[in-house]
């Protein structure tokens, strides 16, 4: 199936009706696109839900697709958004069931962080205790690799907004290492919720 | 946080190797601050750790589900459409069976006169017995047709060889009857294969006519209805074709207690239906 030809070819290709090509170009990206969106979700169904999505999208506006911007760096934008999509449906879930069982154990793993996860600190549970705003740009720069031109203009926000958000993420995730570290039990979250709609 | 003079800013900068040698010389000069950026090395890593992989089946599938979106889009029916040809189709095969019937007797009964008159030639008789006992089976053949899934057009079409047969009864021959069958067996409509065929379960007309039979499919567009009867969202919503731009003409299920087998059927105006894709949803929980 993998052949050698560059993703502009396939990407042509495809734009050209060419299902195999498109074939090859989503078989060679969902791995990317699928880490991206099981970091911003968390949950393993939910990130193969994302995925999906994420996919679907990209076939859909393929046709769109001038170029411009790198192939990866527009997938990345359509994982992130179908990511973002996910977790508010997933929120919307939740809230309509409070037996929800996951929901149990995010709200222990969030409270009792030092204490649920004294061994190995989960990076679900810790990414979860990260607002959107700081969760996504951490996420992209420090799983994906973009700099910071890049993630503003994936989340289209100011480059500098980049840097502070990701400096605050990477400062709330030390705080809970270090929290873990010290064998505290508190949950540390302080400054870093909210901002859930500028996406 | 700010650790004395060195907040977080400065050293995420320095994680990104965008500081000073003379600043990152002063941080680690710092146990403070050092230990602090240790922390947000540490967090770098741990979003840097890579993630399990999907399994084969949902990486197949969801690539699948994507490559559906961009193939042309089939003309749909509803389901009340469906519906209604599928039980024309099957009124009408009772129908066309009596009258094969009556033609049967028909030409038998005057098939044996005629051979008596003949005079008793035993070839001849063989002959006329033959083709009565040919009529009969062969219209015993075409009752047990494909009664499912017929097309309005093909419904119509039985309708008016029910028709022809009534005003040709008496004239029915061998060849006649052949190829009327022949005809028949060229329209009968034929499920489509599945493209993604590592997903496909099922691609039976039957099956699909046993489900609406047993009143087990939800003729709605929208996965609100599928929801609501308790089933799981996200495997609902990867597969939901109105959230997905895709041509789905439904989406159905065949069981809600312990899982839920979800299925996607496309009925469509040639008279094909066809499941383009089904999973168990139980294991998606």
């Amino acid at each position: 199936m993998q052949t050698l030809a560059d993703d502009d070819d396939l990407i042509r290709a495809s734009q050209n009706g060419d299902m195999a090509s498109l074939e090859i170009l989503l078989d060679r990206h969902h791995d990317r696109i699928r880490a991206v969106c099981a970091k911003v979700v968390g949950r393993g169904v939910d990130a193969d839900d994302a995925t999906q999505m994420a996919l679907i999208s990209i076939v859909k506006n393929l046709e769109k697709f001038d170029g411009r911007a790198r192939f990866t760096t527009w997938s990345y934008r359509i994982a992130t958004n179908a990511a973002i999509d996910e977790l508010r449906r997933r929120k919307r879930r939740d809230a309509d069931s409070i037996d929800d069982e996951d929901s149990h154990l995010q709200i222990a793993a969030a409270g009792n962080m030092g204490e649920a996860v004294a061994a190995s600190i989960d990076v679900n549970d810790a990414l979860e205790q990260l607002s959107e705003d700081f969760r996504i740009p951490v996420i992209l720069r420090d799983l994906v690799g973009m700099d910071y031109d890049q993630i503003a203009e994936t989340l289209d926000i100011a480059p500098g907004t980049v840097r502070s958000r990701i400096a605050r993420g990477r400062g709330k995730l030390a705080d809970i290492i270090g929290d873990v570290t010290n064998g505290g039990n508190q949950n540390p979250v302080r400054d870093v919720q909210g901002h859930d709609d500028d996406y | 946080m700010t650790t004395n003079h060195y907040d977080d800013e400065l050293l995420s900068a320095i994680i990104d190797g965008e500081a000073d040698a003379e600043t990152v010389a002063s941080v680690e000069a710092d146990s403070v601050a050092s230990k602090r950026l240790a922390h947000m090395r540490d967090g770098v890593s741990l979003v840097a750790k890579p993630v399990p992989e999907a399994t084969p089946e949902r990486r197949s599938a969801s690539i699948a589900a994507a490559l559906a979106g961009a193939a042309p889009a089939p003309q749909v029916t509803s389901l009340t459409a469906a519906r209604h040809t599928r039980s024309e189709a099957k009124k009408a095969v009772p129908r066309r069976a009596w009258i094969a019937g009556v033609a049967a007797a028909v030409a038998f009964l005057i098939a044996i006169p005629v051979a008596i008159s003949l005079g008793g030639s035993s070839n001849t008789e063989a002959t006329a017995a033959d083709a009565a006992v040919d009529v009969v089976i062969s219209n015993d053949d075409a009752a047990t047709e494909p009664t499912i899934a017929a097309s309005d057009d093909e419904s119509e079409a039985m309708e008016d060889e029910d028709s022809d047969a009534e005003s040709d009864s008496f004239s029915s021959n061998r060849e006649e009857v052949e190829e009327a069958m022949a005809d028949d067996e060229a329209n009968a409509p034929r499920a489509n294969r599945v493209v993604t065929s590592d997903l496909e379960v099922a691609n039976n007309v039957d099956e699909i006519d046993d489900l609406i039979d047993r009143d087990v499919i939800l003729p709605q567009y929208d996965a609100a209805a599928v929801i609501d009867a308790g089933v799981n969202q996200s495997c609902v919503r990867a597969r939901d074709g109105v959230t997905s731009g895709l041509p789905y003409d439904l989406v159905q299920l065949d069981s809600f207690g312990g899982g839920a087998r979800l299925i996607l059927v496309e009925f469509a105006d040639d008279g094909t239906t066809r499941v383009l894709d089904a999973e168990d949803c139980a294991s998606l929980r």
